[in-house]
């Protein structure tokens, strides 16, 4: 369990990097107001110098209000955030799936997985659900919209 | 037991459309033996995509059997899709768009395939880049303009559809071929906005695809003073080309319909011989001719000619 | 007075009215789905409609139109994913009075409600005021566009729910993602980080659906889990909105409608801004402001009459001018120019029957949206009440379905999936993911219009305090930003 106000502090941080990334690349263009208007340097680096002034202003606004942040918790280690860090690495790993056999394919193995990672056991309703909802998915998007969803990569 | 008995008749549904779907697959002559996949580089919606769809689905009443899928790849300003294109299996079973882009895009550091990697099919548009002003403009031809731009170097407030675009080109082509300078104003979400803009007297003028600005013309609130093109339009008969002016300009914003390089020269033919009758007939001009756009019947080998010229042109010019 | 009949005659004809009914039907299934958009459906059904002899054609099109507005609030209210960038707003209290108040049948009941009201509102001005309404959009240069974006930006402090900083950190990262691509005002190439993908700029449709759909999956994962969410079986007795309700939100209903229309006759604007707008506006005028947020009836009345009007207002230009205000009526103009009507200002005087019949057909279009959305609560409620282990890996099967549709590219799958796992992580950390979208959707209009006024001032400044119309809606942003902090500090 993390404090919020250690979370303000890296998003602080974040803020500052990515404010000054920013402004760093936008001074690669030419950034005078000229009769053409002003250069396309300008306005983002503007928006830079604006992240990292917000930045400092939420340092400020931390450590003005650092008591309560201190209780204030943000949930990020719990066994349920777990859960949800393993349906991310699910995900991800359904895009390599989807390379490589091919949307349907993935999307019938994926849909059991996700199911038994949220406690359903009944291998009946995992294996109705997935083949329902594919064909339904190759009928509606496939058939009549003709959306081509990607086929394995062995079979190009 | 339901369950189980539904799922069975899930399956057989699936296997029964799967089913059909291979049916068709006898083996057929090209273009009947297959679906094939059009790639439209820009989103749904837009000129070039109507304009793709609707020749699409003249040539698949044309082709018997033939089954024309469009596929919209908007991403990366169109140029993943045309890149895509180039590198799909040249058997006559992925088509695509193209738009001026194409001939542009190289010469200005953002895309690395050019007309050389597809043969063409047909253009079925070609808009020209056509002088529009508003109403009280104090100028009724294209020499007064001239003339007043160069009184007004500078100021002369000119739209475009954004800097490196078509239109911004066309203009500075114009202030090279007659030596004058503009105030050049882009309005990046397109004609429209040059349209309302000149309608509401922000802007002098435009030059552009003058087909979004044809009800404001009709209506007598623009003026268009000279076209872009070889020969007249037919919406205004009684405005002058810059050819017969004196100076052959022409910068036409087109789409063609491509084949990836390689593409077997039989099925380009059967492609190009329907495209021939479908762009030379009645209907299709009628379906262009009422939304405003000029068709063109540039077909084979003279699209691959106008792609190479517009090529070499944007090069010269580009290289600056 | 016989031209009215004549229109009216024109949509008694049942093949009309069976296409006007099929357009609404597609639209709001388009609507609905997250990465389908309204143009898409009005693409594919343009064949059809050219098909179709007569008026049938351009009546299914104004009902895909109409439909696909409504559409996206359905899935916007009962699973927190706007189906369409116009109902972004609608999450903000749909959801809540869906799920925290477990009223998904008064949430949208009242959207419906709100939908209709907003689109018959809207036809209403086109049929009265549409000239007039015409002659004010024309006054719209640049840097009243800039303007009105950066009032559209001041919404971001009402919608950050919840801490303000953070939610302007999240507005300024949509601005800069706005940036990211070919600039189109100076034709500069920047932070592309030399990929092609990126030269078109920062796919927008994929962000949305990854930072609404996919995040809001990964936090019902975790709820579950958490035993949080008791699925209690919800019933609902009532499918039109209580009296109580209607009295409560009829002034922002009108409120919002008449942003709607207003915004919806400016070219370029569409119903994104316009229910950003009035949800904004719903919530400083409101007695109930705090409930915002927290399902504020309000909250869902407002950002649906809003983005609803659009439809209207948007024919305000294609008709009165021939200019049209964004890709969907632009697909529109097409077919109405195929079916042989010139519009513009030629067009009423030559075709008044026609055009007659297309007021009609508006105004058909929303009654017909209004009754199949009634008809439609209680199965949509019943969605509510099927098991999260199905329900959830469906969703999540769809946002890689609804993203592969909108573009054809896997690209934008991994862009969604990435969006949806910092969204899960920038929602615990108290971002408003709606600044980001609000910024995203802004930042374009809001520089290019700002380096164009200058372009067109050669550039000096006082062009945008010497316009009327500028200097209002700047001002008005100026008023809103600073409202809350001085209401505080006088209590």
């Amino acid at each position: 369990m993390v404090s919020m106000k250690f979370c303000n502090f890296v998003v602080f941080v974040m803020g500052m990097i990515i404010g000054g990334a920013i402004m760093g690349a936008s001074a690669g263009f030419p950034m005078e107001i000229t009769e053409q208007g002003p250069g396309p340097g300008f306005w983002p680096f503007l928006l830079g110098l604006a992240l990292a002034v917000a930045a400092l202003v939420l340092a400020v606004y931390t450590l003005c209000h650092r008591q309560e942040l201190t209780v204030e918790k943000v949930i990020l280690g719990t066994a349920a955030n777990r859960q949800v860090y393993v349906m991310m690495a699910l995900l991800v790993l359904f895009c390599g799936l989807i390379h490589l056999i091919g949307f349907y394919a993935a999307a019938v193995v994926l849909i059991p997985c996700i199911m038994h990672r949220l406690e359903c056991r009944d291998k009946k309703l995992m294996l109705f659900t997935a083949v329902g909802v594919t064909l339904f998915i190759y009928l509606v998007f496939g058939q009549l919209l003709h959306t081509s969803l990607p086929s394995s990569v062995f079979l190009e | 037991m339901k369950k189980l008995l539904t799922l069975l008749m899930l399956t057989a549904m699936l296997l029964g459309v799967v089913g059909c779907g291979g049916s068709a697959e006898k083996k057929a002559a090209y273009p009947a033996d297959g679906d094939i996949t059009v790639i439209i580089p820009k989103a749904p919606g837009g000129g070039t995509d109507t304009s793709a769809r609707g020749l699409i689905s003249f040539l698949q009443k044309e082709l018997q059997g033939s089954k024309f899928v469009p596929v919209n790849k908007p991403d990366g300003g169109g140029i993943t899709g045309m890149v895509e294109l180039s590198k799909a299996k040249p058997d006559g079973h992925t088509l695509g768009m193209v738009t001026v882009e194409l001939a542009m895009f190289p010469h200005q550091g953002k895309a690395t395939v050019t007309n050389k990697d597809y043969v063409s099919v047909c253009a079925p548009i070609a808009a020209p880049a056509a002088l529009i002003v508003t109403k009280e403009a104090p100028y009724n031809n294209l020499d007064e303009f001239v003339k007043y731009a160069k009184d007004n170097t500078g100021k002369v407030s000119m739209g475009n559809s954004g800097t490196g675009a078509i239109w911004h080109i066309a203009a500075l082509n114009f202030e090279k071929e007659f030596g004058v300078k503009f105030k050049h104003v882009p309005y990046p979400k397109g004609s429209a906005d040059i349209a309302a803009a000149l309608a509401g007297k922000h802007i002098e003028a435009t030059l552009a695809d003058p087909s979004v600005f044809k009800s404001q013309i009709d209506a007598g609130a623009l003026k268009i003073l000279a076209v872009m093109a070889d020969t007249r339009s037919e919406f205004y008969p009684n405005v002058p080309t810059f050819k017969e002016l004196g100076h052959p300009m022409a910068i036409r914003a087109w789409a063609a319909l491509v084949a990836p390089k390689g593409t077997p020269k039989e099925k380009m033919d059967v492609l190009r011989k329907a495209a021939e009758k479908v762009c030379n007939s009645k209907e299709f001009k009628d379906y262009f001719k009422k939304q405003g756009i000029d068709p063109t019947a540039i077909i084979g080998d003279a699209c691959d000619k106008m792609m190479a010229d517009d090529d070499a042109m944007y090069a010269k010019f580009l290289k600056k | 007075m016989a031209d009215i009949i004549t229109a009216l005659g024109m949509i008694a004809d049942p093949f009309n009215f069976v296409c006007l009914i099929f357009g609404v039907g597609v639209g709001i299934m388009f609507g609905a789905m997250p990465g389908l958009s309204v143009n898409m459906g009005l693409a594919l059904l343009l064949p059809l409609a050219f098909a179709f002899k007569g008026m049938a054609g351009i009546l299914m099109l104004l009902g895909i139109y109409c439909g696909a507005i409504y559409g996206g609030s359905i899935s916007a209210i009962l699973l927190k994913t706007p189906g369409t960038p116009a109902s972004v707003a609608t999450t903000l209290d749909g959801y809540p009075m869906a799920v925290e108040l477990r009223q998904p049948g008064r949430a949208l009941g009242l959207s419906t409600t709100a939908s209709a009201f907003g689109g018959v509102f809207s036809t209403v001005c086109l049929i009265i005021c549409a000239p007039l309404l015409a002659k004010i959009s024309l006054q719209f240069s640049k840097p009243e566009y800039f303007a009105l974006a950066v009032f559209g930006l001041s919404i971001i402090t009402s919608v950050s729910s919840g801490n303000v900083i953070k939610g302007i950190m999240g507005g300024i990262i949509g601005l800069f993602l706005a940036t990211v691509g070919i600039d189109a005002m100076s034709g500069a190439i920047r932070f592309t980080l030399n990929t092609t993908y990126l030269l078109g700029g920062v796919s927008f449709i994929p962000i949305l659906i990854g930072v609404f759909a996919l995040s809001q999956t990964l936090q019902s994962v975790e709820d579950c889990w958490q035993k949080t969410q008791l699925q209690q079986h919800v019933s609902i007795d009532n499918v039109l909105p209580s009296l109580t309700d209607l009295k409560r939100c009829f002034v922002t209903m009108l409120r919002s409608s008449a942003i709607g229309t207003f915004i919806g006759c400016i070219p370029g604007t569409g119903g994104d801004i316009a229910s950003f707008v009035a949800y904004d506006q719903a919530k400083r005028w409101s007695n109930n402001s705090e409930n915002f947020g927290h399902g504020e009836p309000e909250g869902v009345a407002a950002p649906e009459a809003g983005n609803n009007a659009v439809s209207g207002g948007a024919f305000i230009p294609v008709l009165t001018l021939g200019i049209p205000g964004d890709g969907a009526t632009a697909i529109m103009m097409g077919a109405l120019m195929v079916q042989g009507l010139q519009p513009g200002p030629l067009l009423f005087i030559d075709k008044a029957p026609d055009v007659y019949a297309i007021f009609i057909g508006l105004l058909m279009a929303n009654i017909i949206m209004a009754c199949m959305g009634y008809s439609l609560i209680r199965l949509f409620v019943k969605l509510t009440n099927v098991p999260n282990t199905i329900l959830l890996p469906i969703i999540m099967l769809m946002t890689f379905v609804g993203t592969y549709s909108y573009g054809n590219s896997m690209t934008d799958v991994y862009i969604m999936v990435a969006s949806g796992i910092l969204g899960y992580f920038l929602n615990k950390l108290k971002f408003s993911m709606s600044a980001v979208i609000i910024g995203i959707i802004l930042g374009g209009m809001a520089e290019q219009n700002f380096v164009g006024s200058l372009i067109m001032s050669d550039g000096n400044p006082a062009i945008f305090f010497t316009r009327p119309i500028c200097l209002f809606f700047l001002a008005a942003a100026v008023i809103s930003l600073v409202a809350p902090f001085v209401m505080k500090k006088k209590r």
